[in-house]
């Protein structure tokens, strides 16, 4: 369980709009390290993370995503996305 | 396409000590790890996750018994980096090597003798085997008419996925990428 406080510090480190910018492949290698790094050691960003894909994904299947997005989605998830 | 990691067990148990000195911590770090590395492989368009999860870790146990003494900070950021070496090494040989477009073979060099055309033709068939019934039968359909007739073809078979074109030709692109790493991972372990 996290607390309130410990989300507006993810929040912070970790913004959503950040993150789905990773998620898509539209970070910097530098930005890109230290989200992985993040999200290999620190289990509150992991979770956070995921959360945020699976935000994502619930966006494509609404078709919600600009073209763009969706087309740089599918290069990732594509295997698994239909 | 995912392969069994070659670890030896003392390596293994040194993994495990690295990354926790509670061997029941380390081996639940462990699983996370192996899972977040997949991850991580998929986020980096690798067609091949489970596998190159298996090459990383693979890699980090080779080393872990000389690291371990003087490594500084939390161990999973090694493995990060590892998997970030193989993300570029796969993309590299992406760009280098095999084009699979009509299912090319790798290009003989003149170098090559009949018995490493044979190896390729047989690391094909094993690795065309290893994909199983359906992504098997979606690559060779895909490939297998010409022209209009390859249009009407690939139509049929994205109907009969019950998927789009688009979403075909992501399947299709993805199962290439698989099979020419299976392929050279095949040829790698002939010519070892």
């Amino acid at each position: 369980m996290v607390a309130c406080g410990e989300w507006i510090v993810k929040e912070e480190i970790l913004p959503d709009a950040l993150l789905r910018e990773f998620l898509l492949g539209k970070v910097g290698d530098e930005e890109r390290v230290r989200i992985e790094s993040l999200f290999l050691t620190d289990p509150e960003a992991r979770e956070k993370i995921l959360v945020i894909e699976q935000e994502l994904t619930e966006d494509y299947l609404e078709d919600s995503l600009s073209a763009e997005d969706r087309e740089k989605f599918l290069s990732r998830y594509g295997q698994t996305a239909a | 396409m995912a392969r069994d990691s070659e670890i030896p067990p003392e390596s293994f148990e040194e993994i495990l000590a690295w990354l926790n000195a509670d061997r029941d911590v380390a081996a639940a770090m462990y699983v996370q790890l192996r899972h977040d590395l997949a991850k991580m492989f998929t986020w980096g368009r690798c067609a091949d996750p489970e596998g190159m999860t298996d090459e990383t870790l693979d890699r980090v146990a080779k080393k872990v018994h000389g690291l371990r003494p003087t490594y500084q900070g939390d161990p999973r950021l090694y493995f990060r980096a590892v998997a970030n070496n193989l993300i570029k090494e796969n993309n590299k040989k992406i760009k280098s090597q095999l084009s699979l477009e009509g299912i090319d073979l790798p290009v003989p060099t003149l170098t090559e003798t009949e018995d490493d055309t044979a190896d390729i033709e047989e690391c094909l068939q094993q690795c065309l085997q290893k994909l199983g019934t359906d992504k098997r039968e979606l690559i060779l359909g895909y490939y297998a008419k010409e022209k209009q007739a390859k249009i009407d073809h690939r139509n049929e078979l994205a109907q009969r996925f019950g998927i789009t074109l688009e979403t075909l030709r992501v399947r299709v692109f993805r199962i290439r990428e698989s099979l020419a790493e299976c392929i050279e991972r095949c040829l790698k372990r002939k010519r070892q």
